[in-house]
């Protein structure tokens, strides 16, 4: 089963699913996950807490730190000078339950064999091959991520070491010093003899920010970096990441909910909803007022200028808890009961219910998931949303 | 002129760290957060108290309740003499001066679901019980948009649904006053709106609110007054029409308002947060926002006042007051830009 | 691998996989609820013998009453063949001295529990909830110092001292079994104030107490309610199904090491049954069906204990 490989891409993640075996039934977090980053340039990933996205990411690199319940899919790094390194590759075969086909709605268990215990291992072997090639990661929360046992200049100087494997005492802690200052902290002794525990928020977001930088990665993901962050303290982190990841030519994924720091940082756009990918573009799409987007995204799109010009009394539907969280499986397109286009009648509604949409090409290398048959509906999104705000259409 | 619903005056607060008796090594230092802090507010008010993370804010704010007893200064609530309150009677008054919680897992008690959360809540404070108690936690909830959740986990909610049960529990004492800190942090950007939309459709008129935030941006469209605390002390109170970032403000509420922007800093600014990295300058006298004033960074003259002479809280017009030595003393500060648009381009704006 | 991959796809890795997902099902609450309706059964069908010879049996002795109403339930037993497991030393089916023998241990073994946790709750709840303080270090002081002693000794010189300052220490069966009942609880307060001790001090530490005191709750309320109710039933219950099995331990101990200590030799008890019967074979009935009563009755006790404990933490979330 040869994987697809996207033209000029890094990274072609295609139809992953991703779940988690809860009390014998199977949850699934990650539906038909599909992602492309450019060789060069930097992918956002956004959706709200619960929709899936930091598993998803884990999971096409390894990460992942589920029991074994659903697996499948396949993400193909090719990194320039080696052939190309699907590291899914037979992963469901290993999987107690698989993607379902045809009809099916729900992930349905599969004979597995004896060789069930292995599957760890097999993966670990093709992540060590993806290692080689170097990966940065940056973790969520950034005091829980660093190992409090250790002081920051151990830390950074591990990480150094691992992209200069010979390098002595001297040059490591050059090294060191040299990436503190490169994320505006303080270089000095100092600062590397201070535990985790003794860093402000911002102070240990950027340590790992260094860390992931100072192993000279060529491929960076960065998990929700700003999020818990005081607010002047983000935009700092922002303009930080933004220079390294141009000035290192550095490819990557960022994870967030925040769309303008994501329209500000990347260069495509990947949007999830409970677990499905719905929309994936260029960045352009969330600039540009007439693009077709998503109603999911022109909806993301709204929340946030409403709340950077203080309109915070919405009209708030009846419907569902705009929180409510975790993919499902069910029929018919999960986000029809908030979704706009749904709610002023111009789609086939039935459609809506019965069948779950697929990623269909709006425009170029640009896809949306959404059943209308007209493109130009999702284009005129904009003052469709403005007048059923105004309360002058729609029921 | 109504009565003050709250008046604090002069508070002060110093964590002192205690030794062990047979503890080796330095004495541990004693952390002053409070240095005498003033806030008035009247009956309904909405109050926003803006800072970074250990400015002190959220201590204040528990000193104004007593949950932490501050070591200096006064506070009266509703005209009564808050300090001098005994510690017995203290619980009995707290229903009507409540606080809501930063951590949102934090206020609610794993082991008991949100409808028990609301029944005791009714029957301790509004003597509700029984049938009449669950029809009326079911309507308070449905308020909030979460009348199916009324037998879950506080564990199998979200962030943004256990604020929301933590306000609806807080607003079923009828409470005068009502401090809630960082309410929209950790949230998504997308549901920060409905919980501060919930906070303020749901209240009584009577009810006041101070916001503790770190985030300007959130706060300012919903506060009729914003105080502005750095390290301890309030360097900027704004009212009303003040609130805006195109006034002349304290370095340090022009940059909180920057903060917000859309766009990216640029290689300058870059370079200069760098630079204000490596600046010591002894915050023992003066101005302590020197280390990170980009006015100071201007000037840095050791016998300026901004190095010498802790600047006081002095009126620039009816609705502000700024703790600075430069606009005390009439100069202009730099015009902050304009703000750019969230995405590439504007959205196009209907009448 | 490709060995085994032959059989990927063949009925063995089904089993293979059906077995494997039966650890979803917790043997331990299968195998330690049927123990507790064993014993509640024996319990009801020992209550009815007794009923049974109310009228007639006027005598004090237990052993007398339940040979008497032996006589009415079956009254050929020593000639009747088929009896499933024989008949004890007294010459009584052995079925239902086993049966019996539940009296001698089940309401002790509850008032033991219940002094347990009623002290050990009173003493831990307020050690962990009130800290920093002459109640803590002096419940701790106090707790530690009766935990120094090993229980099953301090019941056994508690009951000789019993023995040797009454004048008839072979009757008062019912005094007997409560002393025992009463200093086993006693001794058994420290372990369970311990636990709910480290459980309400960990609460006692989280923000949602400072929350609830900041809402105006009392102390009363929020140590009743919000951490005890709340939170700590799990770790009662499971405390309490321990010290269940702990005292039919104890009873059948002291019953096995003679009439002193335990119940008289003629009143049915599992211990008795074990040390009266004649050893000419190990897998004679009178030994083997005692011996799997007690371990079997222990063993599904503190299995219960702990999956309920375990089965209540998980439902939290």
């Amino acid at each position: 089963m040869t994987a697809e490989v996207a033209d000029g891409a890094i990274l072609t993640a295609r139809d992953v699913w991703v779940g988690v075996e809860v009390g014998g039934a199977l949850k699934p977090i990650v539906q038909g996950g599909r992602l492309t980053v450019p060789r060069g340039g930097i992918l956002g990933l956004v959706g709200e807490s619960g929709s899936g996205k930091t598993q998803f990411v884990r999971n096409i690199m390894g990460l992942s730190s589920l029991e074994p319940g659903l697996m499948s899919g396949s993400a193909v790094y090719a990194l320039g000078d080696q052939p190309p390194l699907d590291v899914l590759e037979n992963i469901d075969a290993y999987s107690p339950f698989r993607p379902p086909t045809g009809d099916e709605l729900i992930p349905q268990r599969q004979r597995i064999g004896w060789g069930w215990p292995l599957w760890r291992r097999r993966f670990r072997k093709r992540l060590a091959a993806l290692r080689e090639l170097g990966v940065g990661f940056i973790f969520q929360n950034p005091t829980g991520a660093l190992n409090p046992y250790l002081r920051v200049g151990q830390q950074l100087g591990e990480a150094v070491a691992v992209a200069r494997p010979n390098a002595n005492k001297a040059e490591i802690r050059e090294g060191a010093l040299h990436w503190l200052s490169e994320v505006h902290l303080k270089s000095s002794d100092a600062t590397l003899a201070l535990y985790p525990h003794e860093l402000s928020g911002g102070m240990a977001q950027r340590v790992m920010i260094a860390l992931a930088l100072a192993a000279e990665p060529k491929f960076l993901v960065a998990d929700e970096p700003t999020t818990g962050l005081d607010s002047h303290i983000r935009r700092e982190i922002v303009g930080l990441l933004h220079r390294i990841l141009r000035e290192g030519e550095l490819s990557g994924i960022v994870i967030s909910h925040d769309l303008p720091m994501i329209a500000r940082l990347c260069d495509r756009l990947a949007v999830m909803f409970r677990g499905k990918v719905v929309e994936e573009g260029p960045i352009a799409a969330l600039g540009d007022p007439e693009s077709p987007n998503h109603p999911y995204t022109r909806e993301l799109k709204e929340r946030a200028e409403d709340l950077a010009k203080g309109r915070h009394s919405m009209r708030r539907e009846a419907g569902e808890s705009p929180d409510a969280t975790g993919a499902v499986a069910a029929a018919g397109c999960v986000y029809r009961s908030r979704c706009l286009v749904h709610k002023v009648g111009m789609v086939d509604r039935t459609k809506c219910a019965t069948e779950g949409p697929s990623l269909v090409e709006v425009a170029d290398n640009h896809r949306v998931s959404c059943h209308v048959e007209e493109i130009d509906v999702l284009r005129d999104l904009a003052l469709v949303s403005a007048e059923y705000r105004a309360g002058e259409i729609g029921d | 002129m109504t009565e003050p619903l709250l008046a604090a005056l002069g508070i002060t607060k110093t964590f002192r760290a205690n030794r062990g008796l047979l503890s080796l090594g330095p004495k541990p230092q004693a952390n002053p957060v409070l240095h005498g802090v003033d806030l008035v507010m009247g009956p309904g008010e909405v109050t926003g108290l803006i800072g970074e993370s250990g400015s002190g804010k959220t201590t204040f704010g528990k000193c104004l309740l007593r949950i932490v007893e501050p070591d200096g200064g006064t506070i009266a609530l509703d005209g009564q003499d808050w300090l001098a309150v005994p510690k017995n009677e203290l619980q009995e008054r707290r229903a009507r001066y409540q606080m809501i919680y930063q951590n949102p897992y934090a206020c609610l008690n794993p082991g008991l679901t949100i409808g028990a959360h609301l029944r005791e809540t009714l029957a301790v404070f509004q003597q509700v019980k029984g049938a009449e108690a669950t029809e009326a936690v079911r309507a308070e909830l449905a308020r909030f948009g979460m009348a199916d959740k009324v037998g879950s986990y506080p564990g199998e909610l979200s962030g943004g649904e256990k604020r929301r049960v933590s306000v609806a529990r807080t607003l079923l004492t009828r409470p005068r006053l009502v401090v809630a800190d960082e309410p929209t942090s950790g949230l998504d950007a997308s549901v920060k709106a409905d919980v501060l939309d919930a906070m303020l459709s749901a209240r009584d008129a009577e009810t006041a609110y101070l916001f503790i935030s770190h985030d300007l941006d959130v706060i300012r469209f919903v506060s009729d007054r914003v105080l502005v605390m750095y390290r301890g002390r309030i360097v900027e109170v704004m009212e009303g029409e003040t609130i805006d970032p195109s006034v002349p403000h304290h370095p340090y509420t022009r940059r909180l308002f920057e903060a917000a922007r859309a766009d990216l800093p640029s290689a300058e600014e870059q370079a200069a947060l760098r630079a204000a990295q490596e600046r010591n300058p002894d915050l023992s006298r003066g101005c302590p926002y020197r280390a990170l004033c980009d006015v100071w960074a201007g000037k840095g003259s050791p016998d300026d006042a901004c190095a010498n002479e802790l600047p006081a809280l002095v009126s620039l017009g009816e609705r502000q007051t700024v703790a600075c030595h430069e606009l005390s003393q009439g100069a202009t500060p730099p015009a902050p830009d304009p703000r750019p648009p969230a995405f590439a381009a504007e959205t196009p704006e209907l009448s | 691998m490709s060995a085994l991959g032959r059989f990927k796809d063949g009925a063995a890795a089904d089993v293979l996989q059906t077995v494997l997902r039966w650890r979803e099902y917790d043997y331990r609450l299968i195998f330690g609820s049927l123990t507790v309706l064993v014993l509640v059964v024996f319990r009801v069908w020992a209550i009815f013998l007794d009923v049974l010879t109310m009228e007639v049996y006027t005598g004090g002795s237990a052993g007398g009453r339940f040979t008497a109403s032996v006589a009415r339930v079956a009254p050929n037993c020593a000639q009747a063949p088929g009896y499933l497991l024989g008949t004890d030393q007294n010459a009584r089916p052995l079925g239902l001295t086993l049966v019996e023998a539940t009296e001698a241990f089940f309401e002790p073994a509850l008032l033991s529990c219940a002094i347990a946790l009623v002290l050990g709750t009173l003493l831990g709840a307020v050690a962990g909830y009130f800290r920093g303080g002459l109640l803590e270090s002096g419940t701790k002081l106090l707790l530690t110092v009766v935990a120094s002693y090993p229980r099953l000794i301090l019941v056994i010189v508690a009951v000789g001292i019993f023995v040797a300052s009454v004048d008839n220490p072979g009757g008062q069966l019912g005094l007997r079994l409560a002393m025992i009942a009463t200093f086993l609880g006693l001794a058994y307060v420290p372990t369970l104030a311990f636990a709910i001790y480290q459980k309400v001090g960990a609460f006692q530490r989280e923000q949602f107490v400072e929350a609830a005191r900041a809402h105006g709750l009392s102390h009363t309320r929020i140590l009743g309610y919000h951490i005890l109710w709340a939170n700590c039933l799990p770790v009662l219950a499971r405390h309490f199904f321990y010290l269940f099995g702990y005292f039919i331990l104890v009873e059948t101990s002291l019953s096995f090491l003679g009439s002193h200590y335990g119940v008289p030799a003629s009143t049915p008890s599992w211990g008795n049954l074990v040390t009266g019967c004649d050893l000419g074979s190990l897998w004679a009935p009178a030994f083997v069906a005692p011996a799997v009563c007690i371990v079997g009755s222990i063993l599904g006790l503190t299995l219960l204990g702990d999956a309920i404990g375990e089965r209540f933490e998980r439902r939290r979330g």
